[in-house]
């Protein structure tokens, strides 16, 4: 193989500027390859493995796989259409209540409809979507799966609960087995499968602010928002 | 014919053991360098002719030439303008024009320069404008503006255009960084810069945060983020949300880039615990339609970015769609409409642009580069403004007519307003008798008939006032200011 | 057309020469089954810039060339097929055969290598993956995730291909796909624009009748090629409504004003002609669509040049009859052109899009009618519908719909290593035995490939 003294490659897929990775078996992680804080991030030069440039602080290597993992390196995105019905089947929300901006203004369909996915043909010609996520993607995202969290959570509140059956959220704290209950239910309706152990473990720990007991219905919000916004329901 | 095998080829390249992985971006804190320039580029969209605005041919009588009678063409600051003492009349409607004032408010600053284009396409065309038909790489200037001057700016390039103006340009090298963040509506632009404020009933943003922290190591060790990990639309996702969100989020754009006020009832910013912008009057004043001309709103967030230190290449465009409120204000096609009435397209559709431009221009000769050093000068002072087209119009017409349509034509010019060029005089000079615009000398910015200039020219003075250097840069003294 | 003047030996040199139209053609004859010219003629970017400066690749085979250039351009061709002219790891003919783009630094492709490693315990990493593939046809084609529920309900199939196949075939029933999702792949094809459609603020046509066309004829076990050749409308209901249909006012606004006989799919109706043809007497921009949308040549991007002796004839006097630039593109775009002067674009006797035998000012023995290096007889009177025929049977039309519908599922264009299976689709596409030209069909296969299928 020719191309082996360089080890940043990119492919480029016939007319497409699209950036994709292969790598045939997992990457060790490149100094200063981090997401924390700082500046950070890692840039691979030389043969064979990343060595990074990272300045800052926070940043975390990723762990090493613990099995095969994919070398396709290409997934696709899961545009606005999907992420609105999926929100709405989970948390049992009619379209019009997963997301307003200002409490009027469609997100999925008007204010955030190009960063998740969408385009206008017909008044902004726009007769393409985005190829890939923009910067303000992630951003759009959180703002439509909180939206619909607190849409529900309130509905859960004002009326008998529909999505938010394992939760008192009237009380002042939430138990180990609500929070379990709970979490494994969000997991289902959002990502479709069951939770991890230390899934589980690391949601669990919504329930506690620094020793002061988060209230049910913010816990309920907070651990739904960080279960909708995974890449896993994201991408696929 | 040779023979070959695929399969045999693809398991040959996937034989040897490869590491590699995307480029990342580096990203900062919004913060300007000292000697940073802005780009704004205003595109007439559709074809705005130069010898219908500012190299106007004065009709001798009965002309088949696209031309004007002496009474409809001004002069100001060295320019030539098509001009009508009254207010015109459009499909009912009526059109002020807004040439003349712009020339008499800015003419010092801009200057004309002839080109030929090289496609006819609307699309193509539209590109070209943007990429220099392919001089600098394939890298759009605005890409090129981003990657020279957008070290430490948040969202360094931000296009609001559409079509061949949104294209990325072709050059695969560019930096994410420097690659253009489409907006599809300015006035809302805002609202993607904050994940949480703004949402009534969410819980503490510190509760949010910890869940946000706790959702990253669910991405990082889950099946899926494992298994998925070397996808580069993921990793992009990542960086992006991990990175860049927190340093947007921390410059409170969502107050910031708000240019309407609030209004109870219709823009409720209040009641959601959000806020206009503190620019927020000035911008208004200067577009008080914002809220219904999406050209006035692309212009006040432009500055706003600006303004703001997070960006240093803006593009904003016309839509194709008609505006009509209490007037034409924008014409169906925008500039395409010159298909089926040319003079009144071309004199609505300059006005609209140049009305704009003059309240973009107005606020950066006004606002302070660094609000703490007033010494650092004005924004005006390191902006160029770039009035790209498609392409120009036909030349001809039917014998002393202003009642036609006209077709796309390669030949016509762009103008530009920048104190960082030579302004106040055309580079470049019209033939009457057929309506054809031809070159200059690039050293002493004479007329040169006979000669052309191309994208590639245009993007290179550009590139002179933004101190973008690249190889097969044009050069041209005349332009520069000693 | 400026002149610079590099040695040649430079990379990423700016020479410019001539370029040659007759170029695509010669070389496409010389490399038939590579993908560049599988079906169709390379683009002029394999060897050029901005044509007619050559990229790296152009100027190796420049440097080969002695002699007359039709003659010469096979040998030269297969001189340089050793060399990396851009000097990224793969010789020329490496990257021919993979897909890639030779005078390309940026364009190479890595094979990824097999995965490693203890199994993955929820995918099948490297191997066709049953459950992987159901969450994406469903989303792909339902608009949604599959539930919870559902997935266990396919992970405890017994026949997965079965249930996997069931789940599309409800899939592609849904209202998602039948108003959204197909309908999103017909935009860059119809290019609406609300403003000027039938209820905006200046009525010219209505493009709801595209919309239905589009999904009619990818939908349920129809002719694909119904796109260029069907002589029907769909109505609101669903149904399809035949003949002349009636619009607003003189124009016809909102109506269909093309006989039965002069109908061809797509490519006539009322919006597609009011919008690109508009008040052209040559309507290039009209051709260069219908060329674009349903057989994938951009004529504006160098793409599907054949050019025809002695076009263009500049019929219309516009000058692209300049031997220096224009000349390239308009020896085959002008050709395709001629069959739609015959349609009115805005206005004319007959309403918005309606045919007119005597609409264009020249004779039809004038000019060279073609498409596909297929000349067009009887222009005048069945011009566009022969030349949707051709078009409708050329192996590039089957290629595009293959393309459309892999890059959509799979959210990306085709990688080198996946070209083969989309020469299958493609190839499957319009074998009577196997999808007959039925778009379900295709997507059915287009499941089971491993472009989709493969985590």
């Amino acid at each position: 193989m020719r191309r082996l003294t360089l080890s940043l490659l990119t492919f480029v897929a016939s007319c497409a500027m699209v950036t994709s990775t292969s790598c045939t078996e997992p990457v060790a992680p490149a100094e200063g390859e981090g997401e924390g804080e700082g500046e950070g991030e890692g840039e691979g030069e030389g043969e064979g493995e990343g060595e990074g440039e990272g300045e800052g602080e926070g940043e975390e290597p990723l762990p090493p796989p613990p099995f095969a993992i994919s070398t396709k390196g290409a997934v696709a995105w899961k545009r606005q259409r999907a992420l609105e019905s999926d929100l709405m089947t989970a948390l049992v929300l009619a379209k019009g209540e997963v997301c307003n901006e200002l409490g009027q203004f469609s997100c999925i369909d008007f204010v955030h409809q190009v960063p998740l996915g969408g385009n206008d043909p017909f008044v902004k010609s726009q007769y393409e979507p985005l190829a890939i996520p923009t910067v303000t993607t992630p951003i759009a995202v959180e703002r439509v799966v909180l939206s619909a969290c607190v849409a529900r959570v309130t509905k859960d509140i004002d009326a008998a609960p529909v999505v938010f059956t394992t939760l008192d959220l009237g009380a002042s704290a939430v138990s180990d087995e609500e929070a379990d209950a709970t979490i494994t239910a969000l997991f289902r309706r959002l990502l479709m499968r069951d939770p991890e152990a230390h899934e589980l473990a690391e949601l669990r720990g919504l329930t506690d602010d620094e020793g002061t007991a988060v209230p049910p219905r913010d816990f309920a919000i907070a651990s739904c928002f960080a279960i909708g916004t995974m890449v896993e329901g994201l991408f696929y | 014919m040779p023979s070959f095998n695929r399969r045999r080829l693809l398991q040959s390249l996937g034989a040897a053991a490869v590491a590699s992985s995307t480029v990342s971006s580096r990203r900062a804190r919004a913060q300007a360098s000292a000697d940073q320039k802005l780009l704004f580029v205003v595109a007439a969209a559709g074809g705005g002719s130069l010898i219908d605005s500012f190299l106007p041919i004065t009709d001798p009588g009965n002309s088949s030439i696209v031309s004007y009678p002496a009474g409809f063409i001004a002069e100001s600051n060295g320019f030539r303008c098509v001009h009508s003492p009254v207010p015109i009349n459009l499909g009912g409607f009526s059109v002020n024009g807004h040439l003349l004032p712009f020339l008499q408010r800015h003419g010092r600053d801009m200057l004309v320069m002839t080109q030929e284009s090289t496609s006819v396409n609307h699309i193509i065309a539209q590109k070209r404008s943007l990429t220099g038909a392919g001089v600098h790489g394939g890298k759009t200037i605005l890409e090129a503006q981003a990657m020279r001057h957008g070290e430490g700016l948040l969202l360094p390039n931000v296009n609001m255009c559409e079509s061949g103006y949104l294209e990325p340009g072709d050059d695969p090298s560019v930096p994410d960084s420097a690659r253009a963040v489409a907006v599809a509506d300015a006035l809302l632009f805002p609202f993607a810069t904050d994940g949480f404020r703004g949402i009534r009933g969410a819980p503490s943003r510190s509760l949010l945060e910890r869940a946000r922290r706790a959702r990253r190591t669910l991405d990082r060790t889950s099946a899926h983020g494992f298994t998925f990990r070397d996808a580069s639309m993921e990793k992009s996702y990542l960086q992006a949300r991990e990175t860049l969100t927190p340093q947007i989020e921390a410059q409170d754009l969502i107050t910031k880039l708000t240019a309407v006020a609030n209004v109870p009832g219709a823009i409720p910013l209040n009641d959601f615990g959000l806020d206009s912008s503190p620019d927020g009057a000035a911008v208004r004043a200067r577009f008080p339609d914002l809220l219904t001309d999406p050209l006035e709103a692309q212009a006040a967030l432009a500055f706003l970015l600006a303004r703001h230190k997070v960006s240093c290449a803006m593009s904003i465009a016309p839509s194709f769609n008609p505006l009509l409120d209490g007037g034409l204000r924008n014409t169906p096609l925008a500039f395409d409409f010159s298909h089926s009435n040319h003079v009144l397209t071309q004199y609505a559709m300059w006005s609209r642009i140049l009305k704009v431009t003059d309240g973009l221009i107005t606020l950066l000769k006004a606002q302070d580069w660094d609000d703490a050093d007033p010494s650092q000068g004005k924004m005006w002072d390191r902006s160029v403004v770039y009035i790209a087209t498609d392409f120009g119009r036909d030349k001809t017409r039917p014998p002393g007519s202003f009642e036609f349509g006209s077709g796309h034509h390669l030949n016509n010019g762009n103008v530009i307003i920048s104190p960082l060029l030579r302004g106040g005089r055309a580079y470049g000079g019209v033939d009457t008798a057929t309506g054809l615009t031809f070159g200059f000398n690039p050293v002493t910015g004479d007329p040169a008939p006979g000669t052309l200039m191309h994208e590639g020219d245009v993007y290179s003075a550009l590139a002179h006032a933004l101190d973008i250097d690249f190889n097969g840069r044009t050069a041209l003294p005349a332009l520069l200011r000693s | 057309m400026r002149l610079t003047l590099l040695p040649i030996a430079l990379v990423l040199l700016s020479t410019s020469a001539l370029a040659r139209p007759t170029g695509p053609r010669l070389y496409c004859a010389h490399y038939e089954d590579t993908p560049a010219c599988r079906g169709a003629v390379v683009s002029c970017t394999q060897c050029h810039t901005a044509p007619p400066e050559l990229n790296a690749y152009g100027g190796s085979i420049a440097s080969a060339l002695s002699g007359d250039y039709d003659e010469v351009l096979p040998a030269a061709l297969a001189a340089v097929e050793g060399e990396d002219s851009d000097n990224d790891g793969l010789s020329n003919l490496e990257e021919l055969v993979l897909g890639t783009r030779p005078g390309d630094a940026q364009s190479f492709f890595v094979a990824p290598a097999a995965p490693s490693g203890p199994e993955n315990p929820a995918f099948s990493v490297g191997t066709y993956d049953d459950a992987f593939a159901y969450r994406r046809l469903t989303i792909a084609y339902c608009g949604r995730s599959p539930t919870y529920d559902e997935r266990q309900t396919f992970a405890a199939a017994a026949d997965k291909a079965q249930a996997r196949h069931n789940a599309l075939n409800a899939c592609l029933d849904s209202t998602y796909w039948q108003t959204e999702g197909l309908a999103r792949l017909a935009d860059k094809r119809i290019r609406p624009l609300q403003a000027i459609n039938v209820d905006g603020v200046i009525p010219l046509a209505d493009y709801s009748w595209d919309y239905r066309l589009f999904v009619h004829a990818l939908s349920d076990d129809r002719d694909a090629r119904d796109l260029l050749t069907a002589t029907y409308h769909v109505g609101p209901d669903g149904a399809r409504v035949s003949g002349v249909i009636p619009g607003n006012g003189g124009d016809q606004v909102g109506g269909q004003p093309s006989a039965v006989d002069k109908r061809a799919g797509m490519i006539t109706t009322q919006w597609f002609l009011m919008v690109h043809t508009m008040f052209s007497e040559l309507p290039r921009t009209t051709a260069a669509q219908a060329y674009r949308a349903y057989l994938g040549q951009d004529i504006a991007r160098s793409e599907g040049l054949l050019p025809t002796d002695g076009e263009p004839k500049d019929i219309d006097n516009k000058g692209v009859d300049d031997q220096d630039t224009c000349v390239y593109c308009h020896s085959t775009l002008d050709p395709l052109a001629y069959a739609f002067a015959y349609y009115n674009g805005i206005g004319g006797g007959g309403g918005n899009g309606a045919f007119r035998q005597n609409r264009p000012s020249w004779q039809p023995s004038a000019v060279e009618a073609m498409i596909l290096d297929v000349p067009l007889q009887n222009v005048q009177t069945r011009g566009v519908v022969d030349w949707a025929q051709q078009a409708a049977s050329s192996p590039l039309f089957a290629q595009t719909m293959a393309s459309m519908f892999l890059t959509h599922a799979v959210g990306r264009a085709p990688r080198p290593d996946e070209l083969d299976e989309l020469s299958a689709l493609a190839d499957g596409f319009m074998d009577p035995a196997v999808d007959n030209y039925r778009a379900e069909r295709l997507l059915h296969r287009l499941i089971d490939t491993d472009a989709f299928g493969v985590p």
